[in-house]
C-alpha cells in the first residue's frame, strides 16, 4: 500500500502537531481549554432556527462564528458545517505551521467524520426549489469537499461516518493513511451542526433531557445536542521533527468496531465497545497499568453511562477505580461527529497543562456508575496515556489511545 | 483474497447482465431501479429499502462463497460500507416528514445500512462507512485490505449500496447524472486475509485548480504501473460516462497506451452507479481480461482515488 512517500517505519509514530476548535464554549483552542477547566456551560436556548413543537429547545449552539480569514480568494461556503471546518482547520494548520510548507512533495490529506454532513444545508434548500438538485451530490460529503477546495489540498480527501463516533474514527483512518505512506500529513477530525432536522429526530426518540446534562450522575435523564468542529493535524513524528515541530501528542492506537445489536441503543453488555477498547490498546501496545485517564463518551443517558462504566471495569479490572474518567458533554452538549475530536483535543491539553476538566453537574453517585468521574472542579493531574471512547447510532464504537508529549 | 461476490444492478444480477453500451441499452430510461424486496422478518420491520437490499447483497455473496452466515458472526469480521446516495431518500423523506412519517430516526444516518447488516449477521468486528461520493467504493476496498493486512480481522465485507428510485423526483432534477442513466446497485465483496493482499496498492489525492488528469498521471501508483513490465487492465470511472471518457481522452496525452488497454471507461458498461462503479470495473477486468494487474481509477469532483490490484491476490 504505497505511494511516493515512504511507508512508516515500525519505530515511527503518529504525532498530533496542530489542533483547531470551534465549540459552544470557545472558538479557538485556548478559549476552549479555559472554558473546560473553568466549568463554562455553552448550552442555551436555540435561536438560529425554530424549535416550535419540540419538547426541548436547548442545545450547545454557537451564536456567532468568528470571522474567517483564509488563504483562498473564493467566498466562504454558505454551508455552516463547512464554515466550522474552515475555521477549525485554519487554527490547526497554523499551529502545526503547515501553512509554511511549500514543498510540492508534501501532500496534505483530509479525513472528516460526521453524523450529519451537510444535511443541515438541505433544510435551507427546501425553500429554494431551483437549488434542490444539490441534494443529489452526496450531501454528507459536501463540507469535506469545501474544506479541501478552500485549502487547495493535494492529498486524499475522505468523508467517513460512524455516527457520533466519527470524530475518533476519522483520526484512525488518517493514521492508516500515514502508515501506508499515502500522505505527508492529514487534517482529521469531525464536524456537525445543530439544525431542526436532527433536533426533530432526537425529539422523536425522546432522548433529550429537559434537565441539565448530568453524565454518570444518578439523576441523569438524557443528553442535549451541541454543534462544533474539532480538527487535528496528524503527521509522522519524524517528519514533524524534521520540520522543527515538536509533537503535541502521539496517537498510539485506534479501533472502530460494531455492536451488532441495536440501531439506536448501545449493546447492554457493551460487547462492541469492549472489543474496540481492547483492540485499540493492543494496537497501542499498552496494558491497563499504562492508562492514566479516560475521556468517556458520557452522554448522560441512563444506558450509555452504565454500559460504559461496566466496560471500563471489564477491560481495566481493578485499575479502573484508580483512573479519573470525565465527560465534557455537560459543558457544550453532544456535538455528534465533532465530539470525539473535541474530546481528543481535551486529552492532549490535559497532558500538556497537567489538569483534568471536571464532569459538570455530577453530584449524586449511581451505584452502577462507581468510578472516579472528576466531580466538582478541575483536578491537578498530568495523564501520560489517555483513552478516548466514543459511540454512535447503528452500533458504532471507537477508541483512541493517546500519549501526551510534554 | 476474494471468497465471494454479489452484484445486483438495475440491469440484472451479475456481471453478465451488464450491457455493452449502457446509454443505448437504457433506451431513454433515466433511472434503472433494483426490485424492492419484501422481507417477512420482524427484526427488520423498521429497516429502510436500502437496508434490505444490503442484507440481500450479503446473503447472495455468501451463497457464492464457501462461507455460511455463521462464519461472518463475531469480532474477526470487518464490515466496510460505502455509498454516495443510499441515505438521500431517507433524509429526503425525513425532511418532509410529519408525525405519520414511515422513516424512523435514526434510519436517516448512513450508518443505518451497515448497522442493520451487522445486526442481521451479528458482525462485531471493525466497522465504518465511507461517504466520499463516487470514490467511497475504492476507499472502502483499501480500508478492508488494510484491516486484513494488519491483522485487525480475518474476513472483511466490502458493501456498496447506491439507490435513487425512492427520491426519483429529486434525481430527475440532475440532468448531468440521469442522462447516462442512473443505475441502482448493490455490491458485496467477501475478502479473506491472505499474504498476497500485501501487494495491493493504493493512492489518492485532490486535484486543485482543475488539474485532475495531471494529478492522476503524476501519481506515484500510476507511474509505478507504467514502469512495470506488462500492461494492466484499466478501469476508469467518473461520476458519469462523460467524465470517464474525458479522463480517458486526456490521460492518453500522458500515457498513449491508454487507448489500447482493455476495459477503460467502466461507466460505459454500468451507467452511473457512483461508488459501486470502480469495484464493478475491478470485477469486470478480472473476469474479462487476463492482465496481471488491474488499475482502478475513480474521481469525484477534484478528489481521486486509485487502486492497483494484482490478479495474483484473487
Amino acid at each position: 500500500m504505497t505511494s511516493g512517500i515512504l511507508p512508516l517505519q515500525p519505530t515511527d509514530q503518529i504525532a498530533i502537531t496542530g489542533m483547531g476548535v470551534v465549540s459552544p464554549i470557545g472558538q479557538d483552542v485556548s478559549s476552549y481549554w479555559s472554558g473546560l477547566v473553568n466549568g463554562a456551560c455553552g448550552i442555551s436556548r436555540i435561536e438560529r432556527f425554530s424549535t416550535d413543537g419540540l419538547r426541548v429547545q436547548n442545545g450547545g449552539e454557537i451564536k456567532a462564528l468568528r470571522e474567517l480569514v483564509g488563504p483562498a480568494a473564493s467566498p466562504l461556503p454558505e454551508c455552516r458545517a463547512s464554515q466550522f471546518l474552515i475555521a477549525a482547520a485554519s487554527e490547526a494548520l497554523q499551529m502545526a505551521q503547515w501553512n509554511n510548507v511549500t514543498r510540492s512533495d508534501q501532500r496534505l490529506g483530509i479525513v472528516i467524520g460526521t453524523a450529519l454532513g451537510g444535511i443541515g444545508q438541505a433544510e435551507r434548500l427546501l425553500d429554494k426549489p431551483h437549488d434542490l438538485h444539490a441534494l443529489t451530490g452526496a450531501p454528507y460529503d459536501g463540507p469535506t469537499r469545501h474544506l479541501a477546495h478552500w485549502f487547495r489540498v493535494t492529498g486524499p480527501v475522505m468523508t467517513i461516518s460512524t455516527a457520533c463516533a466519527s470524530g475518533a474514527t476519522s483520526l484512525g483512518i488518517a493514521a492508516d493513511l500515514l502508515r501506508a505512506g499515502t500522505v505527508s500529513a492529514v487534517l482529521a477530525g469531525g464536524v456537525d451542526i445543530l439544525c431542526r432536522f436532527v433536533m426533530q429526530g432526537f425529539n422523536r426518540m425522546r432522548s433529550l433531557t429537559r434537565d441539565k446534562v448530568r453524565p454518570f450522575d444518578r439523576r441523569r435523564s438524557g443528553l442535549l445536542l451541541g454543534e462544533g468542529a474539532g480538527l487535528v493535524v496528524l503527521e509522522r513524528a519524524s517528519t514533524a521533527r524534521q520540520r522543527g515541530i515538536s509533537p503535541l501528542a502521539l496517537l498510539r492506537g485506534h479501533a472502530s468496531c460494531a455492536d451488532g445489536s441495536h440501531i439506536s441503543a448501545p449493546d447492554t453488555a457493551g460487547r462492541g465497545l469492549e472489543h474496540t477498547i481492547r483492540l485499540a490498546m493492543q494496537n497501542a501496545e499498552v496494558t491497563p497499568e499504562h492508562i492514566d485517564f479516560i475521556s468517556a463518551h458520557g452522554t448522560g443517558t441512563p444506558q450509555n453511562d452504565r454500559v460504559e462504566t461496566s466496560v471500563f471495569k471489564k477491560v481495566l479490572g481493578s485499575r479502573a477505580y484508580a483512573i479519573p474518567v470525565n465527560s465534557i458533554k455537560a459543558h457544550m452538549g453532544h456535538t455528534m461527529g465533532a465530539a470525539a475530536t473535541l474530546e481528543t483535543i481535551m486529552c492532549v491539553l490535559a497532558s500538556r497543562h497537567g489538569q483534568i476538566p471536571p464532569t459538570l453537574n455530577y453530584g449524586e453517585p449511581d451505584p452502577e456508575c462507581d468510578l472516579d468521574y472528576v466531580p466538582g472542579s478541575t483536578r491537578v493531574f498530568r495523564p501520560r496515556i489517555s483513552l478516548k471512547t466514543a459511540a454512535g447510532f447503528a452500533g458504532c464504537n471507537a477508541c483512541l489511545v493517546l500519549e501526551g508529549v510534554v | 483474497m476474494f471468497r465471494g461476490v454479489s452484484l445486483a444492478t438495475g440491469w440484472g444480477e451479475g456481471l453478465h447482465s451488464l450491457p455493452k453500451d449502457a446509454v443505448a441499452a437504457a433506451a431513454g430510461k433515466q433511472i434503472l431501479p433494483l426490485p424492492t424486496l419484501i422481507v417477512d422478518d420482524d427484526r427488520l420491520r423498521r429497516a429502510t429499502r436500502e437496508c434490505l437490499l444490503a442484507i440481500a447483497a450479503v446473503e447472495t455473496a455468501l451463497r457464492h462463497s464457501p462461507w455460511s452466515a455463521a462464519d461472518l458472526a463475531g469480532q474477526r469480521t470487518a464490515l466496510v460500507y460505502a455509498s454516495a446516495s443510499s441515505y438521500i431518500s431517507a433524509n429526503w423523506s425525513f425532511l418532509h416528514a410529519d408525525a405519520s412519517s414511515v422513516v424512523y430516526f435514526p434510519y436517516t444516518a448512513p450508518s443505518a445500512v451497515p448497522g442493520e447488516v451487522s445486526m442481521y449477521f451479528n458482525i462485531t468486528g471493525p466497522y465504518l462507512s465511507f461517504l466520499s461520493g463516487a470514490n467511497a467504493g475504492l476507499e472502502a476496498l483499501w480500508h478492508a485490505v488494510t484491516l486484513l493486512n494488519t491483522g485487525q480481522c480475518e474476513r472483511a465485507l466490502v458493501l456498496v449500496v447506491e439507490t435513487f428510485s425512492e427520491c426519483e423526483e429529486l434525481f430527475l432534477l440532475t440532468r448531468r447524472l440521469v442522462s447516462f442513466p442512473l443505475v441502482e446497485t448493490t455490491l458485496c465483496v467477501l475478502l479473506e486475509r491472505h499474504p498476497t493482499l500485501g501487494t495491493v496498492s493504493y493512492d489518492a489525492g485532490n486535484a486543485t485548480n482543475g488539474g485532475l488528469v495531471h494529478a492522476l498521471a503524476t501519481s506515484a501508483l500510476f507511474q509505478a504501473v507504467q514502469e512495470r513490465q506488462g500492461t494492466p487492465a484499466l478501469a476508469l470511472c467518473g461520476p458519469t460516462l462523460r467524465d470517464g471518457h474525458e479522463i480517458a481522452r486526456q490521460l492518453q496525452t500522458h500515457w498513449p497506451l491508454v487507448a489500447d488497454l482493455p476495459l477503460a471507461v467502466v461507466n460505459a458498461r454500468t451507467g452511473t452507479c457512483l461508488a459501486a462503479t470502480p469495484l464493478v470495473g475491478l470485477l469486470l477486468a478480472l473476469a474479462e481480461t487476463q492482465r496481471e494487474q488491474i488499475l482502478c481509477i475513480s474521481h469525484w469532483g477534484e478528489a481521486w482515488s486509485m487502486v492497483g490490484w494484482p490478479r495474483g491476490s484473487l
